[in-house]
């Protein structure tokens, strides 16, 4: 109850920030004393040139310091797959990826009450690999079929591996993705995540670097202090024991009066880092998906992401302030506030590129440029050939992704996965809850 | 993943060079519009006690807030009328020199030609005011 409020106070704050933003965009309009603006572009690169030091400066931490991890010794692992309606070409890949993979390890399979015929190949394949599978009789979503899974592992594990039901590992991947965990302190872990699709056009070109930028810059930097804030649903590894103490919380989480669904790895992830176990990404642990290659998909995905991001984010201030100092300085200085800070900001950018285009375009557009190139130096160096998708990714955002973010914002109670068959498994889960 | 030395000798320069560029955006942005027009104004070689000041931005954007460059005239008081008559003005007083004088600023001004022809100074050169400008474009996309 206390920390449902103090969520819905830090949603309200954020709300104040962006209407704060927008009223001076206005203010701007009306001719209010130009210093106001001024001061909040420079409050606003100053914050940015502390982030980019202290990211700079993670890396370099986590470099020099550069933690090793216990040999594997056969330890019981359960892979857990939950699928829902997935194509069987695609499944079947994704679970013989995890048959080949090292590791002495139990798959279980969830079928999350999938209607499209899948079941029957899953029951073959699952008699043919010794699996264990879990038929659900609706889908309720990964949510659900990750507690039904947690709530009936066996005493044995002692890691629990989660994947996506299109996720293709690498033969080691899960035996590295389960190393650290091995040290004490450390909770959870998540692996490098590649696309299989990366080169099929424009827009997975340019996913391409997003993801590399979001794996070996920010989760490697976050990793340097065990507080990576989201163990990717492709490829995450927990200790059985820390993964069972929270499951029932973690299935119960509801957000402004409401049954969340999307987004449960960072919300599992947070309640790890709760908890004050660290949790470290591992470059080594490798594993393969693809990304939405039409613009429509990739927007819905992250929606669904930025509505994750506000909600979790909010969660961290609730609890980071006692185990996670310096997570708890980021989101609060950085992550949750610039892109609603930034909003009358960018509003008047708009407008610029109405009123004044030649100057946006000789001034404004190469210092955005190279503000991108010196954040995301490190991709620039060790990954030349997606330079143009990083340029791609910087005009995506900024023309459309980042709007996204005030949609998620205003409608992040929202818990409709924007995926097909799935618009019903929000209205079984508000009436479950109700039930309750 | 492990960035090669190559990587932080490329990297370090970098952001020691971002630091710079927004230390020096921070400090020019911070001098006041008034600290601004007092120097040009200090500057102007026909300040006398008795003239009045024009302050007119004259890049067609006086309300972006990127871009800050103001033009500055000693100009009449009959002037000061003429230009009250066509557009909005706002007065600031300021001391330059030991003097008290008095600054207008004209706003939504269309060109340099339609105020110099309001003024009757077609060939008069005025006192360019730079200020602090941001010419950076203070967002980065959103990759964690």
């Amino acid at each position: 109850m206390y920390r449902g409020k103090v969520q819905g106070g830090l949603y309200g704050l954020v709300i104040a920030l962006l209407g704060g933003s927008f009223g001076l965009f206005l203010w701007a309009l009306l001719r209010a004393p130009i210093e106001i603006w001024d001061l909040l572009a420079v409050g606003i690169l100053g914050l940015m040139v502390v982030h980019t030091w202290y990211i700079f400066g993670l890396l370099l931490f986590g470099q020099v310091r550069r933690r090793t991890y216990p040999e594997y010794a056969e330890e019981r692992i359960a892979v857990l797959v939950p699928c829902f309606n997935e194509d069987w070409p695609l499944l079947e890949r994704s679970l013989d990826s995890v048959a080949d993979a090292r590791g002495n390890k139990e798959i279980v399979i969830i079928d999350d009450g999938s209607t499209n015929g899948v079941g029957q190949s899953l029951v073959a394949w699952t008699e043919q690999h010794g699996a264990t599978l879990y038929s659900l009789s609706q889908n309720r979503g990964k949510r659900e079929a990750l507690h039904h899974a947690v709530k009936r592992l066996s005493d044995d594990v002692q890691f629990v591996v989660t994947i996506d039901s299109d996720t293709v590992l690498d033969r080691n991947a899960l035996v590295r993705i389960v190393e650290p965990l091995k040290v004490s302190g450390i909770a959870a872990s998540t692996g490098d995540v590649r696309l299989l699709n990366e080169r099929d056009n424009l827009l997975t070109h340019v996913v391409g670097a997003y993801y590399w930028v979001g794996l070996n810059i920010y989760k490697l930097a976050q990793s340097a202090i065990g507080s990576v804030v989201c163990c990717s649903g492709c490829l995450a590894a927990y200790r059985a024991d820390v993964l069972i103490g929270l499951i029932d919380e973690f299935h119960a989480q509801r957000f402004l009066g409401r049954a969340c669904t999307h987004s449960e790895d960072r919300h599992l992830t947070n309640l790890v880092l709760r908890g004050g176990g660290d949790v470290v990404y591992v470059p080594l642990a490798v594993a393969h998906t693809e990304t939405p290659d039409r613009l429509g998909a990739f927007v819905r995905q992250q929606t669904r992401w930025k509505r994750g991001f506000i909600r979790e984010s909010i969660y961290t201030l609730t609890h980071a302030w006692r185990h996670k100092r310096m997570l708890f300085a980021q989101v609060l200085l950085w992550d949750l506030p610039e892109p609603f800070l930034t909003f009358g900001l960018r509003l008047a950018v708009v407008g610029l590129l109405v009123t004044d285009p030649h100057f946006f375009l000789i001034a404004i557009l190469p210092s955005w440029i190279l503000v991108s190139a010196v954040r995301n130096v490190f991709l620039v160096v060790a990954s030349p050939k997606r330079i143009p998708g990083l340029l791609g990714y910087m005009l995506l955002y900024e023309s459309l992704l980042y709007w996204l973010n005030i949609w998620a914002l205003f409608t992040v109670r929202n818990s409709g996965w924007l995926t097909r068959g799935a618009e019903g498994v929000e209205q079984r889960l508000q009436a479950s809850s109700a039930v309750i | 993943m492990v960035f090669r030395r190559t990587t932080w000798l490329v990297a370090v320069p970098m952001l020691l060079a971002f630091t710079a560029f927004a230390y020096l955006s921070v400090a020019g942005t911070t001098q006041s519009q008034s600290d601004a027009l007092a120097e040009a104004i200090a500057k102007e070689p026909m300040l006398r006690t008795s003239a009045e000041f024009v302050a007119f931005a004259n890049d067609g954007a006086a309300a972006s807030s990127f871009k800050r460059t103001q033009r500055v005239c000693a100009i009449s008081r009959r002037q000061v009328r003429r230009l009250q008559r066509k557009y909005d003005v706002d007065v600031i007083r300021m001391r330059v020199g030991g003097r008290r004088v008095k600054v207008y600023l004209v706003h939504d001004v269309d060109s340099d030609a339609e105020i110099r022809r309001t003024l009757h100074i077609q060939h008069k050169r005025c006192k360019l005011v730079h200020r602090g400008q941001i010419y950076f474009l203070p967002f980065s996309p959103q990759l964690s």
